[in-house]
């Protein structure tokens, strides 16, 4: 009967903190996007702009988020059944957005941003083993490009 | 080209809009209703295959469950004696494929029970109260007849299918099986009303076969009556089988409407003592009365 206890316990845990950070996050999130709104930055290869650069260098930013028991609980049980993980999906979101802030807080002196790559991975203890996640990577790249006066 | 900044604060497409405990609930509705479905199935193919299985499976099963209850006491007096009524009465049924073996098994309570394979267990004390043979006969031939439509298989075949199932989702290690496994350990508490009735129908039909008459065909259940009375009826006994009451009225109204005799039985155990020192203080020089 313990077991349960424990696995009533971690879910509720992870329900309630794990929610609290989240929305926390998307808060943060929110607000540094609306700052960085300035600058710009696309996954365009060749930017018509790239003519006027004076210098360009590589920027490059990840950021790892850990997943809760809760989100855990409920990707298993999707996995049973199949269809959309949506416990998962806020955490790809977030990884994200979060890499892109990075990366534009890291080129600041730049006017834009080019070619920007995203890619995404999972990390952690159990990250390797078949059928669990452990924690998500998200890793953001680019062009930083400082333009002509 | 003009750069125009993404206007923030727009529903976010990236993520399901979902509460995550409605989600939770969800699943956790969807994969109880498909276990629900599952356990039926199980349910009704152990029914359907009981009377198929190997005989080698049924033999595994019994030597797991033979000494559950107790101690087997394979010395026991009286081993041969009830082997040897076992045999005449499984030979009664007309199965000549089907061998029971009696086990003695040391233990408390007053009961027997049919295992697969035609394994029978007596629990010692039962042997201790009975007071006359065509009553064991009785509780044998009831045995027997759980045997002879399988019952016990049919019992254990939800059980093993829910065994197998808590051992795929929880583990054949964790509480929840080992849970599961002692309750598939009490096979008996598996079977419906109907079968021990059934059963005793068939107990019935033996001791008339091999004795002639129905005389102790209720006694065992006329001394778990007063028992039931003496326990405040709590014996998880009555919760599965027939109170002994109606039993032995099924018994009894049977009896009446087919006119079967009922004699004198054969003395058991300390009334069998009794008798047989009553036989030996007679004089033996007066003639012998037939």
């Amino acid at each position: 009967m313990i077991e349960y206890g424990i696995i009533a316990f971690l879910l509720a845990l992870g329900y309630f903190v794990g929610s609290w950070a989240e929305s926390r996050h998307y808060r943060e999130i929110e607000k540094n996007e609306e700052r960085l709104n300035t600058l710009p930055a696309t996954n365009l290869k060749n930017h018509p702009e790239l003519e006027n650069a004076e210098r360009t260098w590589l920027v490059t930013e990840s950021v790892v988020i850990g997943q809760d028991y809760f989100k855990r609980f409920v990707a298993a049980l999707i996995n049973i059944v199949g269809g959309r993980v949506s416990s998962y999906e806020t955490l790809v979101d977030r990884a994200r957005r979060e890499a892109i802030i990075r990366l534009k807080d890291q080129a600041k002196d730049a006017d834009l941003i080019v070619n920007i790559r995203l890619e995404t991975s999972s990390i952690g203890g159990s990250a390797n083993r078949k059928g669990t996640v452990g924690s998500i990577e998200a890793l953001a790249y680019g062009t930083a490009v400082k333009l002509r006066k | 080209m003009k750069y125009i900044p993404p206007k923030a604060g727009k529903t976010n497409h990236n993520i399901s809009q979902i509460h995550p405990l409605r989600e939770l609930l969800r699943l956790l509705a969807t994969i109880a209703v498909s276990l629900f479905l599952v356990w039926l199935v199980l349910g009704w193919s152990a029914n359907f295959l009981a009377p198929y299985a190997p005989r080698a499976l049924e033999e595994r099963i019994a030597q797991q469950f033979i000494t559950v209850f107790g101690d087997e006491m394979s010395t026991h007096p009286e081993q041969e004696r009830l082997q040897k009524l076992a045999d005449e009465l499984g030979a009664l049924t007309g199965d000549t494929e089907r061998k029971y073996t009696v086990h003695i098994v040391d233990s408390d309570s007053e009961n027997a029970m049919s295992l697969p394979n035609g394994h029978i267990v007596i629990l010692n004390q039962l042997l201790k109260q009975a007071k006359s043979e065509n009553e064991i006969a009785m509780v044998i031939g009831h045995e027997i007849g759980h045997d002879f439509h399988r019952d016990h298989m049919r019992g254990l075949g939800r059980g093993i299918g829910t065994l197998v199932l808590s051992a795929l989702i929880f583990g054949s290690e964790s509480s929840v099986s080992d849970f599961f496994l002692s309750s598939v350990g009490l096979a008996q508490a598996s079977f419906s009303r109907e079968q021990e009735r059934e059963a005793d129908r068939v107990g019935l039909d033996l001791l008339m076969q091999r004795y002639g008459h129905a005389g102790g065909a209720t006694s065992f259940f006329e001394r778990l009556l007063s028992k039931d009375h003496l326990f405040g009826g709590l014996k998880r006994f009555q919760a599965t089988h027939p109170s002994s009451r109606d039993r032995i009225r099924a018994i009894e109204s049977r009896i009446t409407s087919e006119h079967l005799p009922v004699d004198k039985v054969i003395p058991w155990g300390k009334a069998e003592k009794k008798e047989r020192k009553k036989s030996s203080n007679r004089d033996p020089f007066l003639p012998q009365v037939p």
